[in-house]
């Protein structure tokens, strides 16, 4: 069956992502990955993380992927024998000398990182030949593409699901670096590609439509085509977004576990699901669609509307427990949760609970209507299962 | 010091007087000048030259660079310069004899990996315009193949497949037939091209790295400018500045390129360390 492979921040988050259905997870280690302003995993949080997906029988990557600069050299030998030591599945590099020094001194199995942007079937030749055994594709490539590559190099491929979008070929881009000083080949993205600009032509003259110029592109959505990019032989399935929340995390990884499942249960009669489409929708904080596997880079897939571009409130609160006896769960709050309110809880094991929202019981034991205190706990008769760990969010 | 330019039109290499010249194969390149396949043989018999061939490479692309690749390797040229892996695939696979210049941008960093491409047969490396003098230094005192340095002219600093600037001017019904746009944030203003292989941003400032450059140079190595959005009769000074240069002067000659220039040069990141910050 296909992998699916999600981000994970920290350890809150890996267990979040394993419980909702992910197969495997990347995390960035405490040196050498893309997202340096991450809270990432210190060596004893990686060895935990991976005896606790081992348990599970699930996989733990970590990302080596940044750009490799002299000063990063001497240590870095040590650095992977750790990482082999502690048995993650494998790591994902970007650097031909990170693969080679992996492949001479270590057993880890090595993935490429879209980072490399690898677009063809002969760089994934040259990979392979090196020792890789996974290439995460360039989020360019079509399904015609993919294909192609998985048709003639006889490697696993891994393709981006979900998620945000580099405007420019991953690898090939310094905005970050001259415009901040911090370095996105180096872990330090400062996302000018969502800046607005001033756009002019050689005469000087501005041209500007409604939202300012800028690189913004949409995200990407892929749920439509997990049937297509199964039978396309993609070994593997990927999240973007190890700095989500978990509530992000735990919908995403849900739907698209929904998605695979149901499809590989009945392929004849799969139908993608419109309402997990509106669930994505909802979660994002920017427009999501399909993008380059369709061939489309087009103005269809620039995202101008940042007034749009709101944080996340449906996000009330997660379940800590649930008395089946009794039926009252305990919910510790996210966002302000007011009685009457149009609820839903969703979890891994069991059909999205949906319910109006009774009076319930605050931390000082009272009957009330409103929790707006930051983690506040509430209680209340819900009579439906639910279990530790679900979410509950706004209806929708 | 031995130089090695880029040229906006054929007639430049007449005006333009450079130890070595880099052209780009046209459809297979991207911010560099594009020139046909007649126009590189033209110019192979006239003049040292490198063919920059520095895409990234999609899969419907690879049989059109296999066949560019046999025809550059039957020229006399100094290298074919190239960003992504599969040209080192081919030159194993069609045992090319051309010197192959690897040039993955801003990933050209460190002298490891330059010497492990050296076993996979590259010939030079381009190096990072993202590293610092020091760095250079430290990769040409470890690096077994010859270098190229990017020291002088505006720096590529973004490449998209995306037609960012039509996408733009579509969604807003918006015209304009310019050839060259600007996009400008607190008072800086930053080149950027469009073409069918998409969008290209470089620095709003030129890179001097003069100084540098008569420090790095050595027999072997080039040290190169990019001519793109200079004029030509300024860029002509230039290069004489950078060939005028010795050891008594190469301080003086550093400043009179930012005078010509008139404070639109910068040293870019010789001297600025990039940002690795990791919270423990």
């Amino acid at each position: 069956m296909i992998e699916l492979l999600a981000p994970a921040g920290d350890f809150e988050r890996l267990k979040v992502a394993f419980s909702y259905g992910a197969d495997a997870v990347f995390i960035g280690g405490p040196g050498y990955g893309l997202r340096a302003n991450a809270v990432n995993f210190s060596m004893k949080d990686i060895a935990k993380a991976v005896k606790y997906a081992h348990n599970l029988k699930k996989k733990v990557y970590v990302t080596v992927n940044i750009v490799l600069h002299n000063e990063e050299l001497d240590k870095l030998e040590k650095y992977l024998k750790e990482l082999d030591k502690l048995k993650v599945d494998a790591i994902i590099v970007s650097d031909p000398s990170v693969l080679l020094l992996a492949k001479k001194k270590t057993k880890l199995e090595v993935h490429i990182s879209t980072q490399a942007s690898t677009l063809n079937s002969k760089s994934a030749l040259f990979y392979k030949k090196m020792g890789a055994s996974r290439i995460v594709l360039g989020r360019e490539t079509t399904k015609e593409d993919i294909i192609s590559i998985k048709n003639n190099v006889d490697i696993e491929i891994e393709s981006f699901i979900h998620g945000a979008m580099c405007a420019s070929y991953s690898g090939r881009c310094a905005l970050s670096n001259v415009l901040t000083g911090r370095c996105a080949n180096r872990g330090g993205c400062a996302q000018i590609c969502r800046w607005d600009f001033d756009l002019k032509d050689s005469d000087d003259k501005l041209l500007q439509g409604e939202s300012k110029f800028t690189f913004s592109s949409k995200d990407l959505s892929m749920l439509k085509y997990i049937p297509e990019m199964i039978e396309a032989n993609i070994s593997s399935l990927k999240i973007e977004g190890r700095m989500r929340s978990i509530y992000y995390l735990a919908t995403v990884v849900l739907v698209y576990r929904k998605a695979i499942d149901n499809y590989y249960k009945n392929k004849e009669k799969y139908k993608y699901s419109k309402h997990d489409e509106l669930v994505l929708a909802h979660v994002a904080n920017r427009e999501s669609i399909a993008q380059y596997f369709n061939g489309d880079y087009s103005k269809e897939t620039s995202y101008y509307n940042k007034n749009g571009e709101v944080s996340n409130q449906e996000f009330l609160g997660v379940v800590k427990s649930y008395n089946t006896k009794t039926g009252i769960v305990t919910i510790e709050e996210r966002n302000v949760i007011k009685t009457g309110m149009k609820v839903t809880i969703f979890g891994p094991n069991h059909d999205e609970v949906n319910f109006e929202m009774p009076l319930f019981q605050n931390e000082d034991k009272k009957l009330t209507d409103i929790a707006n205190r930051p983690k506040e706990i509430i209680k209340f008769n819900l009579g439906y299962y639910v279990e530790k760990g679900d979410m509950m969010r706004i209806r929708f | 010091m031995k130089t090695l330019v880029t040229i906006k039109k054929l007639e430049d290499i007449n005006k333009i007087n450079s130890d070595a010249y880099l052209v780009g194969l046209k459809d297979l390149c991207v911010h560099i000048p594009a020139f046909s396949m007649e126009e590189i043989i033209f110019l192979s018999n006239k003049v040292k030259l490198f063919v920059a061939v520095n895409k990234n490479i999609h899969e419907e692309e690879l049989e059109f660079l296999k066949d560019s690749l046999i025809k550059l390797d039957t020229l006399s040229l100094e290298g074919i310069v190239f960003y992504d892996y599969a040209v080192l695939e081919y030159k194993e696979e069609l045992s090319l004899q051309s010197n192959l210049v690897w040039h993955s941008e801003h990933m050209t960093t460190n002298y490891n990996t330059i010497n492990l491409l050296k076993k996979k047969g590259i010939s030079y490396a381009f190096l990072s315009n993202e590293i610092t003098y020091d760095e250079m230094l430290e990769i040409k005192q470890n690096s077994k193949v010859n270098l190229i340095y990017p020291l002088f002219g505006h720096m590529s600093m973004f490449t998209s497949k995306r037609h960012l600037i039509s996408n733009y001017l579509e969604t807003f019904s918006l015209s304009s037939s310019s050839d060259n746009y600007y996009m400008e944030k607190e008072g800086n203003s930053y080149p950027l091209e469009e073409n069918k292989f998409g969008t290209n941003v470089y620095t709003n400032y030129i890179v001097n790295g003069l100084k540098e450059a008569f420090l790095l140079q050595n027999k072997n190595s080039y040290i190169y400018l990019n001519s793109f959005n200079i004029h030509n009769d300024v860029f002509v000074k230039v290069l004489e500045i950078f060939k005028s240069t010795n050891k008594d002067n190469y301080l003086e000659k550093d400043v009179e390129i930012n005078n010509l220039l008139e404070g639109k040069t910068s040293k870019g990141f010789l001297y600025r360390n990039t940002v690795y910050k990791v919270k423990q």
